[in-house]
């Protein structure tokens, strides 16, 4: 009882449990003592993963056969493949793979072949009659196959684990064990240039939806043994795998403890992207703010290995969390590193005000053309007046329906076919922008507003804090039509306060601001040159401070007067 | 109570004071009359003022942008009466169809009139408004009402009191002949001790001359232009004199406030043939001495200009040369006059507008005791001014002096 109740436990996701609990316990209590065979008819979940669990390996390979497409429900893409081993022997060998995730190549060059041309070679007098099987297990396992990767299963479990990772297992009549061996071969995207963070200088390839190739990026990245990877599996049933990367030895030993912890405590079903994950582990769950960094370019994620921080993989996508990360992280490219320091200091900039203008722009505009008229300039409160004479909307609902339809604009961009999206771009800038205002629907100085801060909402090199900052636009906006630029003020102070109330794994979000810590200023609100950057983020490391010996700034030789 | 629903009650109280002081005192821009300036004059019935205002039309100043509509005037003209200016003020909701703004004004001018009365009980409303700004410019019109004024406009501008600060600030700027007075400076003159309040002089001018056709700009209605020059002197709330041109210069010196001018002088050996000097640079100091009980000022007057035209140049190229030292000592001879005849029209005012009770008040508060009593009849009479004037000529441009 207490198993199955811990196994539900571990392998379910509790929303499910809950919603089941009902059925599932009746069930598990009529039928304590064997799992329920042949027959998976009205099975639950844990009912078969308690099934699962509870087969081994046996030693006749018909019935091994059997059990495998029982619990695979005869699957259409599973393929056995029987061999005899030897001329005289004719010892029966099964080979298991699931169709199209196996390389036939690899299969057939690395396992049935070498397996079937040792079978044959085989001197069988001096064996006879006598071969052992185990025996003819390791030789297999140790001479024959010509695979890197070979592991030993014992448990009927395993095997299925490996089979729909891919892996071929092989399964040799009598023996109770099988070996897992690895040909995966599946069809998959290239490494390619990155799609949503792009820079003009720095590398240009970005993380692909396969775990192997993106730590392979990471690792040709930091060629270093103390780059360290730990897997994990999660989700009940996609069994997603899960890798965290951590350089040992500046990372906070601490810091990966609770990565671990907090990933291993998750109890779901499913895991299909990096955003699963995000939102089981991230400290502020109800921040609109994201307190996780997630990017697709290895760059981005070594530096931010290199300063004491953990990497997430995560096996089907290419986003890869970085954690912990602060407010600053957002507003930072990894283009700022690459481009001159007084560049990447003036960019940084730009972005910090784009981020407040973004934020603020649209409530201002409300705010002072319904409460505040003499703060503006004369000519400029006549043209917006002029502008405003005719409109039908008040300017608060005016600014609604045009941020609104901006989004929506947005969305059905990114939505739309690649074919018929600069269609929407056409249709949007004429119907909405041309024709609305020559119809007198909405005044023009608002279309310039909205745009932008449209343009201002996007330079965020993160496009979850773009969308934050959209989100937040629309309660400034009736804060701004409400109480003016008080409501405005207001609304900062509120998302101020949130601000710094909340953490990212420990670190408080908007360090090194708040708590003020100084030295990290060098790289937040400019960007020293790197010979400056003598030390790695005191929030972050604990241990290996300086991060490079001091005084470095080139500079040209003396030149000797003698 | 659960703790789910405690914060869903705290998230309900502090959103709903939100909704429900709901737009309070929210006003459409559109919805809104820009007043741009306003004339406060006497009006027919007794006892009563009446106010213009001159209101922007945002509609026709926008239709300039799209090339018609030109001849449309960009801000219409309308008068209220009342028994005070809140009344009256007032009183424009029976003729404006939109809410009058006053944050925007700025210019406020008195028609001569009740300046010579005294403006002291329109006064009060706009400094206690919190719409109505200190930096609104205010002015007299000389010989006419403050309404007639406001018809008065500059070609240059769509809106006229847009032209009439233009021209004070050009003129504060270039000529130095004016003064920039606004309500906040004209406030704390009333205010102070020692210190008599002036105001911008405003004129109103023919602008069609005998020449129809020149300067034709088919606004046909235009027919006044405003002009700017000298000051208006006041003593206490009531008007009682003008300062010209040469003498609004000589307030300028003592105060410090001459930025850029042009200063003409005879041309040494020659009559009547001139030579000006462009003032590049100008400061003034004042330091009040009490010598045997009286009251006694001296003005340090340092001026610094170009050279900047000469007459009869190349008829007499060679010529005599005019010495740098020559003309210097012209320059300080043309300030001195003007300091001096400021001073001496001021008396006859009795009204001290350059502030120097003011400046007794702080450096000799004992001695101010005595004269501040009546200081503008006879402490000031009898105050003696001693004026120091120290002037260079620095360069002479493209070609030789």
């Amino acid at each position: 009882m207490g198993v199955i109740w811990g196994n539900l436990r571990t392998r379910m996701e509790k929303g499910l449990v809950v919603s089941l609990i009902s059925r599932v316990w009746r069930r598990l209590r009529r039928r304590k003592k064997t799992p329920k065979p042949q027959d998976f008819a009205g099975a639950t979940l844990s009912e078969l993963f308690d099934f699962i669990k509870s087969q081994e390996l046996v030693p006749d390979l018909k019935e091994n056969e059997d059990r495998l497409k029982q619990i695979l429900g005869d699957s259409s893409d599973l393929t056995f493949r029987h061999l005899m081993f030897g001329r005289e022997l004719k010892v029966p060998i099964m080979v298991v793979h699931v169709d199209g995730m196996v390389g036939s190549e690899a299969l057939m060059n690395g396992l049935i072949g070498p397996v079937l041309e040792k079978g044959l070679r085989l001197p069988e007098e001096k064996y006879g009659d006598h071969l052992n099987r185990d025996e003819l297990f390791a030789l297999i396992k140790q001479q024959v196959l010509l695979l890197s990767s070979v592991h030993e299963v014992a448990e009927l479990e395993e095997v299925l684990d490996y089979l729909v990772r891919g892996h071929a297992v092989l399964l040799i009549d009598g023996v109770t064990k099988a070996l897992a061996c690895e040909v995966k071969g599946w069809s998959e995207r290239n490494v390619e240039q990155p799609t949503t963070e792009v820079v003009v200088r720095g590398p240009q390839h970005a993380f692909v939806e396969n775990r192997r190739v993106n730590t392979t990026l990471l690792r040709r990245t930091i060629a270093s043994p103390l780059l360290w990877f730990e897997d994990f599996k999660v989700g009940a049933v996609t069994n997603t795998i899960v890798t965290i990367a951590y350089i040992k030895g500046i990372v906070d030993d601490g810091l990966v403890e609770e990565v671990r912890q907090r990933i291993k405590s998750i109890e779901i079903d499913a895991v299909f992207e990096s955003g699963y994950i995000e939102e089981l582990i991230e400290d502020a769950p109800y921040s609109p703010f994201p307190t996780i960094l997630r990017t697709e370019r290895p760059d981005k994620v070594a530096a931010g290995l290199l300063e004491g921080r953990v990497a997430i993989i995560i096996d089907g996508t290419p986003y890869v969390l970085v954690i912990p990360a602060t407010f600053a992280t957002f507003l930072t490219a990894a283009e700022d590193y690459y481009e001159r320091a007084f560049t990447g200091s003036f960019i940084r900039a730009v972005r910090a005000f784009a981020f407040f203008l973004a934020l603020t722009l649209p409530s201002t505009y409300v705010a002072i053309t319904n409460f505040h008229q003499e703060l503006l300039p004369t000519s400029l409160t006549l043209s917006i007046a002029a502008q405003r004479e005719g409109v039908p909307f008040v300017a608060i609902l005016e600014a609604l329906f045009l941020e609104f339809s901006f989004e929506l604009l947005r969305e059905a961009g990114i939505r739309l076919p690649k074919a018929i999206g600069p269609t929407i771009s056409i249709v949007g800038a004429l119907i909405l922008g041309e024709a609305a205002v020559s119809a007198g629907l909405v005044s023009p100085a608002l279309v310039i507003v909205v745009a932008a801060t449209a343009i201002a909402s996007f330079i965020s090199p993160i496009y979850s804090m773009s969308i934050s900052v959209h989100l937040l636009r629309f309660p400034m906006i009736i804060l701004a039509g409400t109480l003016g630029l008080f409501g405005v003020i207001m609304g900062l102070a509120a998302i101020l306060i949130h601000l710094c109330a909340v953490r990212s794994f420990g670190v408080p979000y908007l360090t090194p601001l708040a708590p003020m810590i100084l030295s990290e200023w060098k790289d937040t609100v400019v960007r020293l040159p790197l010979w400056q950057m003598d030390t790695r983020p005191k929030s972050l490391v604990k241990q290996e401070y300086i991060r490079q010996s001091p005084r470095q700034r080139p500079q040209p030789p003396k030149q000797d007067d003698n | 109570m659960s703790r789910r629903l405690r914060v869903i009650l705290v998230a309900l109280l502090l959103v709903i004071p939100v909704v429900l002081g709901g737009c309070w005192s929210r006003r459409e821009i559109e919805r809104l009359a820009f007043v741009q300036a306003v004339a406060v004059d006497k009006a027919v019935e007794p006892n009563k003022i009446q106010l213009t205002v001159e209101l922007a039309r945002p509609s026709a100043l926008a239709a300039t942008s799209q090339g018609g509509g030109s001849l449309e005037r960009a801000v219409w003209q309308v008068s209220a009466t009342g028994y005070n200016v809140f009344d009256a003020l007032r009183n424009f909701a029976s003729q404006s169809s939109r809410q009058l703004f006053w944050a925007h004004n700025r210019l406020l001018v008195f028609g001569e009139d009740i300046a010579r009365e005294g403006v002291e009980d329109v006064l009060d409303a706009f400094f206690r408004d919190p719409e109505m700004r200190g930096s609104t410019k205010v002015a007299v019109c000389k010989g006419d009402t403050g309404a007639n004024f406001l018809q008065a406009e500059v070609p240059l501008e769509r809106v006229p009191s847009q032209g009439v600060v233009g021209i004070v600030l050009n003129g504060v700027e270039k000529l130095s002949t004016v003064v920039d007075v606004d309500v906040a400076l004209f406030g704390r003159a009333l205010a102070a001790e020692g210190l008599e309040p002036i105001a911008i002089r405003a004129e109103i001018i023919d602008l069609v001359s005998e020449d129809e056709s020149r300067g034709s700009l088919e606004r046909g209605t235009i027919s006044k232009a405003p002009r700017i020059t000298g000051a208006a002197v006041f003593r206490g709330t009531k008007l009682v004199g003008w300062l010209n041109k040469a003498e609004t210069r000589g307030f300028n010196w003592i105060k410090g406030n001459t930025q850029s001018s042009v200063i003409v002088v005879e041309k040494p050996n020659e009559r009547d043939k001139f030579l000006s000097v462009e003032l590049v640079r100008a400061n003034s100091k004042l330091r009040t001495e009490v010598v045997d009980g009286k009251p006694r000022v001296i003005i340090q007057i340092e001026a610094m200009g170009n050279f900047a035209d000469r007459e009869n140049i190349f008829v007499n190229p060679e010529g005599i040369a005019p010495s740098v030292l020559s003309i210097e000592r012209q320059m300080a001879t043309v300030i001195k006059n003007e300091v001096e005849a400021v001073i001496k029209r001021a008396k006859e005012f009795g009204s001290d507008i350059f502030g120097f009770g003011e400046a007794f008040h702080r450096f000799h508060p004992k001695a101010w005791k005595q004269f501040k009593e009546d200081w503008n009849d006879k402490g000031f009479q009898e105050l003696e001014v001693k004026v120091e004037v120290k002037t260079m000529l620095r360069r002479s441009g493209l070609i030789e002096l």
